[in-house]
C-alpha cells in the first residue's frame, strides 16, 4: 500500500466517527435539558419574547428531532457553536482567543511527558527490579494517582512561592507586552518578532504547567514503554544483535526501542486527550488564559454553550491527534507498507 | 484479545489450591497490595464512623478562626468560614467512596449487558452497539461527561450518573469478545439443545464464565472513578460549594493559595485512596496475568 491511499483510506475511517460526535454533542445539548432554551441563553433573555423567538427560529426548536440535528450540523460547519453566556460572545471568538495558548501548553506538556515517560519506561525496562526500575514505578504512580491539580499546586508552591526560581503564574511577567500576534503562541510570536527577551519570558512561564502536565501524563506513558519493551527484550531477534557482537546501547536503542514503539505512540496520542482534560484542571491555578481556564469558569458559572463548545473542540482535537497518530504507523510498522 | 482470555484462563486456574499457594507468594512479593488493602479498610471505616469520630460538625463555622494554620484544636487548620478541615476530610470519605463505587457498578453493569447482548446477538445489533461503543471511546470520556453533567445540572448524583453512562465502553469490548469465545463451548450448544431459551443461556449459562475479567477490570478502574469523580468535583460539576467533599474542597482552596492547608489536606486524601486502589490493582494485575509477570 503506498503512502496516499493509506492515508485517504484512514481519513475516510474518521469521516464517520466525526459525524458521530456531533450527533453525540447535538442529543447532550437538546435531548437531555429538559428545555434548551432554559441553559443556553442567559437568564436575563428568557423574559424577553423576541430573544426566544430568535433562538427557536436560529436552531430550529419548532422542527424534528432530525431537522434539527441539521440545522445544528448547518450552524456547526459554519462555526457557529452558540453565545457563550458569560462572557456574551460568540463562542466561537471566545475559542479562537483562549486556543493558540492551551496548543502552546499542550505542546510543551506532551514533550516533557513522552521525554519523561519514555526514558523512564526505558530505565525500567533495562533494569527491571533494580532500585531505578523501583523509583521509575513510584514516580509513574504518582503521576497516575495524584490529581493533576494537587501536583499543579504543589510545584506551584514549591518552585515559585518558596524556592523562587520558576515563573509565576500568566503567560507574561506583568511588565510585558505579548509580542505581535501571528500565530497566538507567544513563544512563536517572540521569535518571528526576534524579541529573545519576551520568548525567554514566556518560555520560562510555561515551564512550571508543563512540567506538571508531562508529569501527569508520563506514569501511563513509563509504564507502557516499560511493558513494551520488555516483551521486546526477551524476543530472539535480540539475543542475535548481540551474538554478532552489537554495543548494547545499541541493541536497546535501535533493535528495542524501535520495536516497542508502536504501542509507546499510540499511548502518546491517546494521552493528549488526559493533557487537554489536564489542561482544564490547571490552567486556573497558573492563571493561564486558555481553553481550560475558559472551560473551567464555564463550568463553574454553567455556561452551557461554552462548555458544549469546549468539550465538541477537545473531541475533534482529540480525533485530530489519533488521526496523525494513525499516519505515523505507516513509517514506524513495516507490514502496513506490505499489507 | 489474548491478555483477557490468559486473564481468564489464570483465573480458573487461580481456583486450584498450587494457584492459591502461588497467589500468597506474589501477596508477599507485592507488599504494595498490602499496604493498600490497610489504606482502603482505613478509609472505608472513616467513612462509616466519620459522624462519630470528627471533631465537629463538617459545617460548623466558627468565623474567629478562619484561615487557622495546622494547630492542636484544628489538626489541618480552618478554612475561609472557620470550618474545621480535620472533619470535613473525614467526612468527604462519606462522599468519594460511595460515588467511586456507584460510577463503577453502573457502568461496569451497563457494560457487561450491552456487550453481552452485542456478541451474543450478533449480525446487526452486534454491529450498531458496537459502532456506538467505538464512538464513545473516540473522545476523552471525563470530557464527555462534563457536557452531560452540565446539562443534567451540577449536584453528585448527576456527576454520579454522567461517569456511568461514559463507563461503559471498555466493559462492552471485553465482555463481547469473551461471550464470542464461551459462545462457541459445547456446553452452550448443549443447553439450547437441552431446550434453554435465549436470555437463559446468555445470562445464566454464558455470562457467568466470562463475568471475572469484568470484576477485576473494574477493581482496577476504581481508582479512576474516584479521581475522575473529584475531577468533575473541582470544576464545579459536582456538590454544592460548602459540600466537604474533597475536589470540591481543593477547588475552593485555589482561591486561597498561600493557606496551603485548605488544599493540601483533601487533596492528598484524593491521592492516598486512589493510590492505594491503584497498588491493589497494580499487584492484581502482575499475580493474574502472567505475560506481564514475564514467564
Amino acid at each position: 500500500m503506498n503512502f496516499f491511499q493509506y492515508f485517504f483510506r484512514r481519513l475516510i475511517l474518521i469521516v464517520p466517527i466525526l459525524l458521530g460526535i456531533t450527533i453525540v454533542a447535538f442529543l447532550i445539548a437538546n435531548a437531555i435539558p429538559a428545555d434548551p432554551i432554559n441553559v443556553n441563553l442567559p437568564q436575563n433573555a428568557l423574559g424577553n419574547e423576541e430573544m426566544v423567538e430568535a433562538f427557536r427560529k436560529k436552531w430550529g426548536l419548532d422542527k424534528p428531532l432530525h431537522e434539527q440535528y441539521l440545522t445544528y450540523l448547518g450552524n456547526l460547519i459554519q462555526g457557529d457553536m452558540g453565545t457563550s453566556i458569560k462572557t456574551r460572545k460568540p463562542v466561537r471568538d471566545d475559542i479562537a482567543r483562549f486556543l493558540p495558548a492551551t496548543i502552546e501548553l499542550a505542546t510543551m506538556g506532551i514533550v516533557v511527558g513522552a521525554a519523561l515517560g519514555v526514558t523512564l519506561g526505558l530505565i525500567s525496562a533495562v533494569w527491571k527490579d533494580s532500585l531505578a526500575d523501583y523509583i521509575s514505578r513510584i514516580i509513574a504512580l504518582v503521576g497516575v494517582s495524584f490529581p493533576v491539580f494537587l501536583i499543579a499546586l504543589i510545584f506551584l508552591t514549591v518552585f515559585y512561592s518558596h524556592l523562587r526560581i520558576a515563573a509565576g503564574p500568566g503567560r507574561l511577567d506583568f511588565i510585558m507586552r505579548p509580542p505581535p500576534t501571528v500565530t497566538g503562541m507567544f513563544t512563536i510570536d517572540a521569535l518571528l518578532a526576534g524579541d529573545w527577551k519576551t520568548f525567554n519570558n514566556a518560555f520560562a512561564h510555561l515551564v512550571l504547567p508543563a512540567a506538571t502536565l508531562g508529569l501527569y501524563i508520563s506514569g501511563i506513558i513509563s509504564r507502557i514503554t516499560r511493558s513494551s519493551l520488555l516483551e521486546v527484550l526477551n524476543q530472539d531477534y535480540m539475543r542475535t544483535a548481540r551474538a554478532k557482537g552489537l554495543r548494547e546501547r545499541y541493541v536497546i536503542g535501535f533493535h528495542g526501542m524501535r520495536n516497542s514503539l508502536i504501542p509507546v505512540v499510540t499511548v502518546i496520542g491517546l494521552s493528549y486527550g488526559n493533557l487537554l482534560v489536564g489542561s482544564i484542571l490547571i490552567e486556573s491555578i497558573f492563571a493561564y488564559p486558555g481553553i481550560g481556564r475558559y472551560m473551567f469558569r464555564a463550568s463553574t458559572s454553567q455556561d452551557f454553550p461554552a462548555i458544549m463548545g469546549v468539550s465538541l473542540l477537545i473531541a475533534f482535537i482529540y480525533v485530530g491527534v489519533n488521526f496523525v497518530v494513525d499516519i505515523l504507523y505507516f513509517f514506524l510498522d513495516p507490514r502496513i507498507r506490505v499489507a | 484479545m489474548s491478555s483477557i482470555s490468559s486473564i481468564s484462563s489464570s483465573i480458573q486456574e487461580f481456583e486450584s489450591p498450587s494457584r492459591a499457594q502461588t497467589v500468597l507468594h506474589h501477596l508477599r512479593r507485592n507488599p504494595l497490595v498490602l499496604v493498600g488493602i490497610i489504606i482502603v479498610i482505613i478509609w472505608v471505616l472513616v467513612a462509616f464512623t466519620a459522624t462519630n469520630i470528627a471533631p465537629v460538625d463538617p459545617l460548623h463555622q466558627d468565623l474567629a478562626d478562619r484561615f487557622s494554620p495546622p494547630n492542636a484544636k484544628y489538626p489541618f487548620g480552618a478554612d475561609e468560614l472557620g470550618r474545621d478541615i480535620f472533619s470535613r476530610v473525614l467526612w468527604g470519605a462519606r462522599i468519594t467512596i460511595p460515588a467511586g463505587l456507584a460510577v463503577i457498578i453502573m457502568g461496569s453493569t451497563l457494560g457487561v449487558v450491552i456487550g453481552a447482548v452485542a456478541g451474543y446477538a450478533g449480525y446487526l445489533i452486534d454491529e450498531s452497539l458496537m459502532r456506538l461503543t467505538e464512538l464513545f471511546m473516540a473522545f476523552p470520556f471525563i470530557i464527555l461527561a462534563m457536557a452531560v453533567t452540565a446539562a443534567l445540572g451540577p449536584d453528585i448524583r448527576n456527576a454520579v450518573l454522567a461517569l456511568a453512562v461514559v463507563w461503559w465502553p471498555r466493559y462492552a469490548r471485553i465482555l463481547r469478545g469473551l461471550v464470542l469465545e464461551v459462545k462457541a463451548q459445547e456446553y452452550v450448544e448443549a443447553a439450547r439443545s437441552a431446550g434453554a431459551g435465549g436470555a437463559y443461556i446468555l445470562f445464566r449459562t454464558i455470562l457467568p464464565n466470562c463475568i471475572a475479567p469484568a470484576v477485576i477490570l473494574s477493581t482496577l478502574d476504581i481508582g479512576t472513578a474516584i479521581i475522575s469523580f473529584a475531577a468533575l468535583s473541582f470544576i464545579g460539576l459536582g456538590p454544592e460549594p460548602s459540600s466537604p467533599e474533597w475536589g470540591r474542597m481543593v477547588s475552593i482552596g485555589i482561591d486561597f493559595f498561600d493557606q496551603w492547608w485548605m488544599w493540601l489536606f483533601p487533596g492528598l486524601a484524593i491521592a492516598s485512596l486512589v493510590m492505594a486502589f491503584n497498588f491493589i490493582g497494580d499487584g492484581l494485575r502482575d499475580i493474574l496475568d502472567p505475560r506481564l509477570r514475564g514467564e
